[in-house]
């Protein structure tokens, strides 16, 4: 399975995690370009396949690694800052920190270095949006 | 009913909270300015709010902040000190209650004058300069 289906397939697992009806921004980059609708869930997913990643310390197996950094945006609408992170964001956070989260990805071998982690400064509000970056190194199973 | 008006009336609301004597209605309080010498005395306490001025920055997720600033003149006939007790009266009322009752998310009395002419013993102007933030998008 190549780095590019992998994208994909961690896009469409966000598509049945994430609460408020999410959906995936155009642009991945910039968080200038595109509206976070009033009371929806907006992501931006960027990846990129590293070098190869010796398999459990194995001298004969390599598979690529792929760095992950999502970003999960939401308005919340006419509702208060607490009731999100109280309550709807933990439970995407909760979630998408799991190891277990990834593994069960098509074309994922392992959550390799790096387990998924949120840094308490990556999540913020700017107006009415409340965003959270999440950072990962992923291992890819070429042969999935 | 444009956002500005809202935030006007809400202006006036809190100001009318404050200041018990204005007369009810336009009698006591308009959005827009007249020179106060053309108010009876039936017609004071009497507040114009108007000049509206916006500065808006842009925020990521393609937001905005957005802060206005109104000028507040309230016309009193009476002596410094009962303009001045007004004016302690609007700045408690805008203390508590910051939003303007939700309409904003903060207002804060920027400045405040009480502007005297010695031709006129007992006309005093409380000029006050509001501002109020809002998010948009």
């Amino acid at each position: 399975m190549t780095a590019a289906q992998v994208m994909a397939n961690i896009a469409a697992k966000l598509q049945t995690t994430l609460p408020n009806s999410p959906a995936r921004l155009a642009s991945d980059l910039d968080a200038t370009l595109q509206p976070v609708p009033f009371n929806t869930t907006r992501y931006q997913l960027r990846a990129f396949a590293g070098p190869v990643t010796e398999v459990q310390d194995s001298s004969v197996a390599f598979y690529p690694a792929m760095a992950v950094s999502l970003t999960v945006a939401y308005h919340l609408g006419t509702g208060t800052e607490q009731a999100w992170t109280a309550s709807g964001m933990q439970g995407a956070l909760e979630a998408l920190l799991n190891p277990s989260w990834w593994r069960t990805i098509a074309g994922v071998f392992l959550v390799a270095a790096t387990l998924p982690e949120v840094a308490l400064s990556d999540i913020v509000r700017v107006g009415r949006v409340v965003s959270f970056t999440l950072t990962l190194q992923l291992t890819i199973d070429p042969s999935a | 009913m444009s956002l500005w008006a809202g935030e006007a009336d809400a202006i006036i609301a809190l100001v009318r909270g404050a200041v018990p004597e204005m007369p009810a209605l336009l009698a006591g309080a308009e959005r827009g300015v007249r020179h106060g010498a053309d108010l009876s005395a039936s017609e004071k306490p009497h507040l114009f709010i108007y000049a509206p001025a916006a500065r808006i920055a842009p925020l990521d997720w393609l937001q905005s902040e957005v802060r206005t600033t109104w000028e507040g003149d309230l016309w009193v006939d009476g002596t410094q000190e009962q303009a001045a007790l007004y004016l302690d009266a609007i700045r408690a009322a805008l203390a508590a209650n910051r939003t303007l009752t939700g309409t904003v998310i903060d207002c804060a009395l920027l400045s405040a004058n009480i502007l005297e002419d010695p031709n006129v013993q007992l006309l005093k102007v409380v000029a006050m300069t509001f501002e109020t933030l809002r998010h948009e998008g």
